[in-house]
């Protein structure tokens, strides 16, 4: 579903951040991006739907090159959740109805109020829908930008952080959900987190960068503790606890 | 999957909200332009007005009401939407809530324009009347200041190909440009004469009473496509609430979208101070005002800044009218008298709906 090539990126002026990235993602898969801070995994997350323009190589989704898709097709394609999300007197179903701008042309149709109004209620927004956005606590404002991108009715998720902001329920809740929404929708999900342990617990792939190079790549196994040392300069054993795969920093 | 929000959220009564507020804001215009019209020296009523605009009235109300102050309200209507609509605009593509017409060095470009106009061209004050001034060669001045304000704006863009397009390079530029034009209407006034440099004091105080039907008109052209290109984009002045990330996410070419606003923006206050001078605070305070009633949605939001920023405009004409008649106040320092302590209440009074 997504193929991602030989991915380098460079903003002006400066060393490349990303260098020869390359990965594949099928549906219904959740693909964790892992890695230090400043290892470049937002610069790829953006990368993927050309908010940054890769410098080269190739990116596909379902078979089709981003390079010559229009603006709104790519948003027709995949939604982006940015790390860092800013509230606004916008009420809470305007802003998931946003989610819809790919699709609308003048007006709203129905089935576009339908769909952000299903989006509110898979994400428990529906008793905040009238509330205006800054007024919401970060944990809420993160559920209504997920249900934005889950209104724009992607074939790919694109999340950065998106449990930066919530408690514990929380976290689990967002990440139970996009997994599952993966499954069940059908779409491919790519995740940037810095828990490995809800990475482990809610994704199927994990890609970890180090440097602007891909280190590794693959299921649960690639999360060794010799890795973890490499990438993130810790001493960690993975071990098990009531059946799952957990990292515990010595 | 197939309930929309009306059912359960109170969606549809909060939309319908909006939709009779805007029906409420065009009603108060109507109003107000009424009532600016009647109010004055000749003792007309609201009667006699509506009869005349109808085709009624006797000769005298039709050469106060139809010459008089109907160009003067309908230039106050037009200049008010215009100027209103491109502040609303700014204020989401450089997001910044201080941003209007003169952030861009749109207000100072059309005072150099005017200034050299006046002192180097001669085409200065001819007469004093108790309506303002008038000029010998108003066209002379229309065109420089059009030109001034335009010149401002194209050497922001000029700046922005050089550099990286972000809205924080736009406003520095325009703060330099601002200072720059300031600096070259104070050189002009200084080796000009007293009565060429009152000519220009006064251009800047701005006059709604010199418009002709045909500057009306262009006016009236510029706002209303301005009008009709920002709401076409309204989805996407949404988007870039969210942020530049999170708008290109949902597919908005934010680059393109912040220099082609900035054109219609400049090109159309560049029209309208053109003809009628530097307003201030209608750019600004009417997306304020608007957006602590009805929200920041931009689907709303512009017409509602549209009708405030007429019904401010013509409030503050029908004062500086009014307020020590027979001499007409310049429209410019009523705008600011009455903005500035409305914005400051606004300040400090926090609330948000």
């Amino acid at each position: 579903m997504l193929h991602v090539q030989d991915i380098s990126f460079a903003y002006p002026g400066t060393e490349d951040i990303l260098r020869q990235i390359s990965f594949d993602l099928e549906e219904g898969c959740c693909l964790a991006l892992l890695g230090n801070n400043g290892a470049g995994k937002s610069t790829l997350l953006k990368c993927l739907n050309r908010i940054h323009e890769p410098k080269g190589g190739l990116i596909e989704v379902e078979g089709q090159n981003i390079r010559t898709m229009k603006r709104g097709a790519i948003a027709q394609s995949m939604a982006y959740v940015a790390q860092q999300s800013e509230g606004c007197q916008l009420t809470v179903f305007d802003s998931i109805l946003l989610g819809r701008k790919p699709y609308i042309k003048m007006n709203p149709t129905e089935e576009d109020l339908a769909i952000a109004n299903h989006a509110m209620e898979r994400m428990e927004l529906s008793p905040f829908a009238l509330r205006y956005t800054d007024e919401l606590s970060g944990g809420e404002l993160q559920k209504v930008v997920l249900a934005r991108a889950l209104a724009q009715e992607p074939r790919i998720l694109l999340l950065d952080e998106p449990t930066s902001n919530l408690d514990l329920h929380n976290q689990h809740e967002v990440l139970r959900v996009v997994s599952q929404i993966a499954k069940s929708d059908h779409i491919a999900v790519v995740v940037i987190i810095h828990d490995l342990n809800l990475a482990l617990r809610y994704c199927d792939r994990f890609l970890l960068i180090q440097d602007g190079l891909v280190y590794r790549y693959g299921d649960e196994s690639i999360l060794t503790a010799e890795a973890i040392r490499d990438v993130y300069h810790v001493d960690a054993q993975v071990t098990e606890v009531l059946g799952h795969k957990m990292v515990v920093v010595e | 999957m197939n309930r929309t929000p009306s059912s359960d959220t109170g969606y549809a009564g909060y939309i319908r909200f909006k939709k009779l507020f805007l029906l409420g804001m065009v009603l108060l215009t109507v109003v107000i332009a009424l009532v600016a019209i009647t109010c004055g020296s000749s003792g007309l009523t609201v009667g006699t007005v509506i009869r005349t605009l109808l085709g009624g009235g006797d000769k005298n109300s039709k050469i106060i009401v139809l010459n008089l102050r109907l160009p003067r309200t309908v230039t106050a209507i037009v200049a008010g939407v215009g100027l209103a609509v491109v502040g609303c605009v700014l204020q989401s593509i450089l997001r910044n809530p201080l941003a209007s017409s003169s952030t861009l060095g749109v207000s100072q470009g059309a005072a150099f324009g005017a200034a050299f106009a006046i002192i180097v061209l001669n085409a200065g004050m001819q007469s004093q009347t108790l309506d303002g001034v008038s000029f010998s060669n108003p066209y002379t001045i229309s065109v420089c200041a059009f030109v001034g304000s335009m010149l401002s704006t194209l050497v922001v863009l000029g700046l922005s190909r050089v550099s990286k397009v972000t809205p924080q390079t736009m406003i520095l530029a325009g703060v330099a440009l601002s200072s720059l034009f300031s600096g070259g209407t104070t050189l002009l006034q200084y080796f000009a004469d007293d009565v060429k440099v009152a000519a220009v004091v006064f251009w800047t105080f701005g006059s709604l009473g010199s418009t002709s039907w045909r500057e009306i008109g262009i006016m009236a052209l510029v706002v209303l496509s301005a009008l009709v290109y920002f709401l076409f984009n309204r989805w996407s002045y949404n988007a870039l609430q969210s942020g530049e990330a999170t708008a290109k996410g949902l597919g908005v070419n934010t680059n393109r979208l912040l220099l082609s606003s900035m054109v219609v923006c400049s090109l159309t206050a560049s029209v309208i101070v053109s003809y009628i001078g530097i307003i201030n605070f209608i750019g600004l305070i009417a997306p304020h005002l608007m957006r602590r009633v009805i929200g920041s949605d931009y689907r709303y939001l512009l017409p509602a800044s549209a009708l405030m920023g007429a019904v401010l405009l013509l409030l503050s004409d029908t004062v500086a009218r009014l307020a020590v008649a027979p001499v007409v106040l310049p429209i410019g320092a009523i705008t600011s008298f009455l903005g500035a302590p409305l914005f400051l209440y606004l300040i400090f009074k926090g609330g948000k709906r």
